[in-house]
C-alpha cells in the first residue's frame, strides 16, 4: 500500500531552486535509502513532510489523504516522526522518564484522573514503566535506565532518541543521518531495532551518508540528484 | 485648527527627544542583542547627576559633560561585567532582560535612596513666543536644537567614520562580522556608550522641562521600546518618524480623551506589537532561510 | 505576638506567590514580569465581587479565582505565540496597562484603594484575627502542597518538564507543547489568585500600590534566589524575602530606606544569580 505520494514537487529558497518535480512514492514497510549530494534536497523533503516548510507546487499525500498545510503538531499525530540529526532528549529527565513522554498519550488518561485518582494514575504509570524498562532491556540500555539524558555521550543519546520514536505509534518515521557519531557497535545496535520495528510494521526513510551499512536494511533507494528523483527502485543496489 | 497644529508641533518636538532614547535603545538591541531596560536606569542616573551638579551651582554645560562621562563609566562596566559575559555563554535574551531589569533597579533604588523621590526640576526661566498661532516655550526650542543636532551628529557620524557597517554587520552575525575583521567587543562597547549618551542628553532635556523622578525613566524606555520592535531596522530616519508619530497618537488620546489612559494605550499597543509582528512570533515551521 | 502573627500571615501568603512563580518559571521556564497582575485580579477580584454581590464571601471568591483563570488563558495565547523574550516583554507590558488600569478605573477607586473588603466565612465563622489568618493561611498552603504532590508525581508534569527543556522534540511525539504550557500557567494562576484573596481579606484595605512593577520583579526574584527546586526553593526565597525587612527593622534602618535597600538587595542578587548561573533558570542548556 502506497504510504506517501509525492508529486511533481519544487522549492525554491530565494531564488535558488532546491528541488524540482520531485516525485516519488514510499510503500509501507519499505526501507527507503535517501541519498544526495549535500545540498541535494534531502533534509528539505524531510521538512516538507514534516510540514515545516511550504511545498511550492506539486502534490504530497499521506495515506491517500493530502497533507499540505496542516501543522507539524497534526504529522506528528498522523503518525509521521522524525529522528533529527543531533539527537533531541529531554536532558532533565532521566532516560525511563524521557521513554514515558513519548509512550504516554493524553488520551490514556484525563487531567482529573491525574491528580483525583491517584490508583488509575498510578496503574498506568506502572505500565508505562515497565514496558520502557523491557524496551530498553530488549535494546541492552537498561544501565542506562535512571541516568540524566543530558549526561549521556553523544551516542547513547541518539540511541535513546530513536527509542523514544520507536515507542510511538508513528508509522512513517524519518531517519536523518541515524549512524552519525556512533561506533559500530552502536551502529548494528541501531539496525537490529530498525529491522525489528519494520518487521512490526514501520516504515522507514534514512539519510545516512553511511551507505555501506544503510544498504544492508533498505529495500528501495532513492537518489536525489539536481532536484529530482533518479535511480527508483534499484533492487540490485539493495 | 490651531490645537491641531499646537498638538503637531509639540508631538515633533517631543517626539524628536524621545527619538533620542528610541535610537539608543535600538542600535543596543540590535546590535548588542541585549533588551537593555537599563537604559532607563541610565536616562535616570544622566538626569540627577545633571541636576545635582547644576544644584551645586556648576555652569550647565560642565555639568552635562559631567553627567555624560559619569553615565558612559557605569554603562561600560555593566558591559564589560554582566552583559558581554552573558552573551558570550549564549544566554536567552530573556535572561539578559531579567538582568537588565534587575541593574534598572539597582540603579533607580540607589538613586531614591540618596536623592529622596520626589521630582527634581532644573529651574531655568521659560520664555513662551507665540508664532502662527502655535505656542513654543523656550524649552522647546532648545529640545528641538539639541535634538536635531545630535541626531544628526550621530547619523553623519556613525556613516563618516564608517561604523554603521560595522553596526549592520555585528547585528546581522557578530560571529561572521569578526571574520570580517570587526572588532564585536569595541563595536558593542562603543554603541552602548554612543546610545547612552544619547540617553543622558534626553534626560536632561526632559528634566529642564518637567523635571525628573527615579521613576521616569521606565516609561520613557518602554514607549522607545515600542518604537524600536516597530521598527527593528538600523534606519534612523524611520525611528525619528515612528517617534513623532507614537506622540501624535499619545498626544491625540490625550487631548481628545484622558490623559490618564495614555500610558495604559501605549503599552496596549507594545502589547499588540509583541504579539503581531512576526519577528518574535513562535512557529514550528522553519523561517525561510 | 500579634506581630509575628503578621509577620506568619505575609510569610504564608508569600510562600504562595512563590510556589505559583515557580511552576511558571521553574517548570515551564516562562519568565514571567507580571506575577503581581495575576496576585493583583485575586485580591481585587474579591474585594469588588463581594462588595458587589451580597451573597456571601465564597461565590465572590470562585468569580475571583475565575478571573484569575482568565487571565492565565489569555497568558497562555501569548505564551504559545511568541517566544520567550518577548513573552517576558508581552507580560511586562501587561503589567504595565494593569497598574495602568488600577490606578485610573472607577471601579477599583483609583489611586484610593478599596477598603472595608470581607473577611472569609467558614461554616459561619468569620475569619478576622492575625491568629485565625495565620491558620486559614496554613489551611490553604497545606491544600495547594496535597495537590501540588500530587500534581508534580503525575505524567502530566513530565511532559510540563519536557516542554520546557525542548519543545520541537515534545511536538514531534505527537504532544502539542502549548497545552502543556498552559496546564502550568492556569495551576500557577490558580494558587497567585489563592494568595491574592487571602491578602484582600486580610489587610481589608488594597490599593494600587502593592502590585507595581517593582512588586513582580520581587517575585521574579524570590523564585530565582530560592532555586527553582520543588518546594523548598519557593519557601526558603519567601523566608528570605520577609525577614529581610525585618532584619533592616532591627537594624533601626528607617522604612522609606529600607524599602529602597530590599528593593536594590534582590536586585543585586537576581542580576548576580542571572549573571553566574543563567542555565539554571531556562534550565536549557544544564548540559552543554
Amino acid at each position: 500500500m502506497e504510504l506517501i505520494s509525492i508529486k511533481h514537487i519544487s522549492k525554491s529558497f530565494d531564488g535558488t531552486s532546491v528541488l524540482k518535480n520531485l516525485s516519488l512514492t514510499i510503500d509501507e514497510k519499505d526501507i527507503v535509502l535517501l541519498e544526495g549530494e549535500n545540498g541535494a534536497g534531502k533534509s528539505t523533503l524531510f521538512n516538507m513532510i514534516t510540514q515545516m516548510v511550504q511545498i511550492d507546487n506539486g502534490e504530497m499525500k499521506y495515506k491517500g489523504e493530502s497533507i499540505q498545510g496542516l501543522s507539524p503538531l497534526s504529522i506528528s499525530r498522523k503518525g509521521i516522526i522524525r529522528l533529527h540529526q543531533d539527537p533531541r532528549v529531554f536532558k532533565n529527565l532521566n532516560v525511563v522518564e524521557n521513554l514515558f513522554c513519548a509512550i504516554y498519550y493524553e488520551k490514556d488518561i484525563s487531567f482529573f484522573n491525574q491528580i483525583f485518582r491517584p490508583k488509575k494514575t498510578k496503574q498506568l504509570e506502572i505500565d508505562i514503566n515497565e514496558k520502557a524498562k523491557s524496551i530498553l532491556k530488549n535494546f541492552k540500555l537498561e544501565h542506562l535506565a535512571e541516568h540524566l539524558a543530558g549526561s549521556l555521550s553523544y551516542g547513547q543519546q541518539k540511541l535513546i532518541a530513536f527509542t523514544m520514536i520507536a515507542m510511538t505509534e508513528a508509522e512513517l518515521i524519518l531517519l536523518d543521518e541515524p549512524f552519525a557519531g556512533l561506533n559500530p557497535k552502536m551502529i548494528d545496535k541501531l539496525v537490529e531495532i530498525i529491522k525489528h520495528l519494520n518487521q512490526e510494521g514501520k516504515t522507514f526513510v534514512i539519510i545516512e551518508h553511511n551507505i555501506k551499512k544503510a544498504k544492508e536494511i533498505c529495500s528501495k533507494h532513492i537518489v536525489l540528484e539536481n532536484g529530482v528523483a533518479v535511480n527508483k527502485n534499484m533492487e540490485s543496489l539493495c | 485648527m490651531e490645537i491641531i497644529l499646537q498638538i503637531v508641533f509639540n508631538s515633533i518636538v517631543s517626539g524628536l527627544v524621545l527619538s533620542l532614547m528610541v535610537i539608543g535603545f535600538n542600535y543596543i538591541f540590535n546590535v548588542t542583542k541585549v533588551f537593555h531596560l537599563a537604559h532607563a536606569g541610565i536616562f535616570t542616573l544622566g538626569s540627577f547627576a545633571f541636576w545635582k551638579f547644576t544644584d551645586l551651582g556648576l555652569h550647565w554645560l560642565l555639568a552635562s559633560i559631567l553627567a555624560m562621562s559619569i553615565s558612559s563609566l557605569i554603562i561600560l562596566l555593566i558591559e564589560k561585567a554582566i552583559y558581554l559575559p552573558m552573551i558570550r555563554k549564549n544566554t536567552d535574551p530573556s535572561v539578559t532582560l531579567i538582568a537588565s531589569m534587575g541593574l534598572y533597579v539597582i540603579i533607580v533604588n540607589l538613586i531614591a535612596m540618596f536623592f529622596g523621590s520626589d521630582n527634581k526640576i532644573v529651574s531655568s526661566s521659560v520664555n513662551i513666543l507665540e508664532v502662527n498661532g502655535i505656542i513654543i516655550s523656550t524649552n522647546q526650542i532648545i529640545q528641538l536644537l539639541v535634538g536635531t543636532f545630535v541626531v544628526v551628529v550621530f547619523y553623519f557620524g556613525i556613516k563618516l567614520t564608517k561604523l554603521d557597517i560595522s553596526l549592520k554587520a555585528i547585528a546581522d552575525n557578530d560571529i561572521l562580522g569578526e571574520i570580517y575583521g570587526v572588532n564585536s567587543k569595541r563595536v558593542r562597547s562603543l554603541i552602548m556608550i554612543i546610545g547612552s549618551i544619547i540617553a543622558v542628553i534626553a534626560g536632561i532635556l526632559t528634566t529642564i522641562e518637567i523635571g525628573i523622578e527615579p521613576h521616569s525613566g521606565m516609561n520613557v524606555t518602554l514607549t522607545a521600546a515600542t518604537v524600536a520592535i516597530l521598527v527593528t531596522r538600523l534606519d534612523v530616519k524611520y525611528l525619528i518618524l515612528v517617534s513623532i508619530l507614537l506622540t501624535l497618537f499619545q498626544n491625540t488620546i490625550e487631548w481628545f480623551l484622558n490623559s490618564q489612559w495614555k500610558e495604559g494605550l501605549t503599552f496596549l499597543i507594545l502589547l499588540m506589537v509583541i504579539l503581531y509582528k512576526t519577528e518574535g512570533l513562535v512557529s514550528y515551521k522553519l523561517r525561510k532561510n | 505576638m500579634n506581630y509575628i502573627l503578621h509577620i506568619l500571615v505575609l510569610l504564608e501568603i508569600y510562600i504562595l506567590l512563590a510556589i505559583s512563580a515557580n511552576q511558571k518559571v521553574g517548570f515551564s521556564g516562562l519568565l514571567s514580569l507580571a506575577q503581581a497582575v495575576i496576585y493583583g485580579v485575586g485580591a481585587y477580584g474579591i474585594a469588588i465581587f463581594s462588595s458587589h454581590l451580597e451573597i456571601g464571601y465564597w461565590i465572590p471568591f470562585i468569580l475571583a479565582i475565575g478571573s484569575c483563570l482568565i487571565l492565565g488563558l489569555i497568558f497562555s495565547f501569548i505564551a504559545g505565540k511568541v517566544i520567550e523574550l518577548y513573552f517576558s516583554l508581552a507580560t511586562l507590558a501587561v503589567q504595565i496597562i494593569f497598574f495602568s488600569v488600577i490606578y485610573n478605573s472607577e471601579l477599583t477607586n483609583g489611586s484610593y484603594g478599596i477598603s472595608g473588603i470581607a473577611s472569609p466565612n467558614v461554616f459561619g465563622y468569620e475569619i478576622n484575627s492575625p491568629l485565625e489568618f495565620s491558620i486559614y493561611a496554613g489551611v490553604w498552603i497545606m491544600i495547594v502542597i496535597i495537590f501540588l504532590k500530587r500534581f508534580y508525581s503525575s505524567p502530566l508534569h513530565k511532559l510540563i518538564k519536557a516542554t520546557k527543556d525542548d519543545e520541537i522534540a515534545v511536538l514531534n511525539l505527537g504532544k502539542n507543547p502549548k497545552y502543556y504550557k498552559r496546564i502550568s500557567i492556569l495551576i500557577s494562576c490558580l494558587i497567585s489568585g489563592i494568595a491574592g484573596t487571602i491578602y484582600a481579606s486580610y489587610a481589608s484595605y488594597i490599593d494600587p500600590s502593592s502590585f507595581t512593577l517593582d512588586e513582580s520583579i520581587l517575585i521574579l526574584s524570590i523564585v530565582l534566589i530560592g532555586g527553582s527546586g520543588r518546594l523548598i526553593g519557593p519557601i526558603v526565597g519567601a523566608l528570605i524575602y520577609i525577614l529581610l525587612p525585618e532584619i533592616l527593622k532591627f537594624l533601626n534602618i528607617p522604612e522609606m530606606i529600607a524599602a529602597n535597600m530590599r528593593m536594590i538587595l534582590f536586585g543585586l542578587i537576581l542580576v548576580l544569580i542571572v549573571r553566574f548561573r543563567p542555565n539554571g533558570i531556562l534550565g536549557k542548556k544544564t548540559f552543554k
